[in-house]
């Protein structure tokens, strides 16, 4: 009897072991399997999302790596702010120009402007040009009679993230105020007056030889305060520079800038000139 | 033979006549434990491969995901950097230039405010004076048909006669524009 009994249960004994397998070992295995299929496939979807972010953000890189490859870094101080909007509309036939800046994080300047077609484009090619340090954040243009009149914001970029670009260089080299071409409209010439030391009256006999005079390659265009800084704005070669207390201009030294004394500079002979606003005199 | 319903204490018995099915079932009943265990060890190895694939996937999202984060963070740290070069593909001059090539004779472009956005293309809003409604039409539907603007909303308009009327696009830059 018990023979026949351990025969039977050792006939049983690999089928139960099977069954245990199965429906302990194989069983959960294939649910964590159809589980796995679900977060294989989440997975994919997150992948899918993923990958169309990270090629969006390649391609705004591509983007603003392509268009302000010329850019460069500006001064986002109101001084150059209005200084690079003035420059903007040298030379252009616009009237009336208004203009207002605010300096600082997100700073740009306003400018109103009314004139041909051609020149209010032209206005706005210099405002928007990277390679200046500006862009345009909204332009309002409008035609009354014939006559087109902008309302333009801009922005300023005096910051360039590292890793976007290659090193951005501050706009023309230190000074980031824009060089305007030569104009087709003859500009005022600026107010400047030119104070040189007054020759000491000396006998006739011992009169020495004429010192050959040296003009300064700039002229004056003003002065400029910022954050009780005073520095001065000038022409040199058909470009406008900021310059403060101790910059070099085509080998000009500037020794001191105050609005009432003027702009002292010192030529590389030594010859000292001082630039003021007003008549000019010897 | 008759038993009278008493048991057959001297006999033998029936001969067992089943000791060949009990060790059939038996060596089916290993056969099979032999094809689960298999089929488990194999399921399982499959399993630990796929879970490991999954896991690598999942690292490799998490990676890309983080890097597209940190970039999405970057220009919205930096929204000027997308103005200026939404400015400079969309500057006044090509839109004025792309506006113009759209425009039929009879149709005339007074007022235009360009408003550059850090995450779209630049929002173009238009004044038109058309001298007459179908000149109008068709200047709609030389924009709508245009690649170089979408999402074009016509605004207000006052009819008949000459129209004047508003209409709001959204400039598409040329691939390569500057």
């Amino acid at each position: 009897m018990r023979r026949a009994l351990s025969r039977e249960a050792a006939a049983f004994v690999p089928w139960i072991i099977a069954g245990f397998v199965w429906f302990g070992w194989i069983g959960p295995m294939r649910v964590d399997q159809a589980d796995r299929l679900l977060l294989q496939s989440q997975s994919r979807r997150d992948r899918l999302k993923a990958d169309r972010a990270s090629k969006i953000a390649a391609t705004q890189k591509h983007r603003i790596s392509t268009t302000l490859a010329a850019t460069c870094r500006a001064s986002a101080d109101p001084a150059a702010l209005r200084q690079r909007a003035v420059a903007a509309s040298a030379g252009l036939p616009l009237s009336p120009l208004s203009l207002s800046v605010m300096g600082g994080a997100g700073g740009g300047a306003t400018v109103d402007a009314e004139g041909s077609k051609g020149a209010i484009l032209e206005l706005l090619r210099r405002l928007g040009d990277p390679a200046h340090g500006g862009f345009l954040r909204t332009v309002a243009l409008r035609e009354r009679s014939g006559r087109w009149n902008v309302s333009s914001s801009t922005g300023v970029l005096d910051t360039v993230p590292r890793g976007l670009m290659t090193t951005v260089a501050p706009c023309d080299g230190g000074s980031d105020l824009p060089n305007i071409e030569p104009s087709p409209v003859p500009t005022p010439a600026p107010i400047v007056r030119v104070m040189r030391p007054r020759p000491t009256p000396t006998p006739e006999v011992m009169l020495p030889a004429p010192e050959p005079t040296v003009e300064p390659p700039f002229s004056l265009i003003g002065f400029l305060s910022s954050g009780g800084k005073v520095r001065v704005s000038i022409r040199a070669r058909d470009q406008v520079r900021v310059v403060s207390a101790g910059d070099l201009v085509d080998g000009w030294r500037c020794v001191s800038v105050d609005r009432d004394e003027g702009a002292v500079f010192t030529a590389p002979g030594g010859e000292r000139f001082v630039l003021k606003a007003g008549p000019r005199e010897h | 033979m008759m038993s009278l319903g008493l048991p057959e204490f001297g006999s033998r018995g029936r001969p067992s006549t089943t000791p060949g099915l009990w060790r059939g079932l038996q060596i089916a009943g290993l056969l099979v434990l032999a094809y689960v265990i298999v089929i488990g060890v194999n399921e399982w190895m499959v399993a630990r491969e796929e879970a490991a694939s999954l896991d690598r996937a999942r690292a490799e999202t998490a990676q890309t995901q983080r890097a597209a984060d940190d970039e999405r963070r970057f220009f919205q740290k930096n929204p000027d950097l997308l103005v200026a070069a939404s400015s400079v593909e969309s500057s006044p001059e090509i839109v004025w230039k792309d506006i113009q090539s759209l425009t039929p004779p009879a149709v005339s472009i007074v007022g235009m405010k360009l408003d550059y956005l850090p995450e779209a293309p630049a929002k173009v809003d238009l004044s038109v004076v058309a001298a007459n409604p179908e000149a109008y039409d068709r200047f709609l539907n030389a924009l709508a048909l245009s690649s170089l603007f979408s999402d074009i909303k016509p605004g207000s308009e006052n009819r008949p006669g000459s129209v004047r009327a508003t209409v709001t696009a959204s400039h598409r830059p040329k691939v390569g524009a500057k």
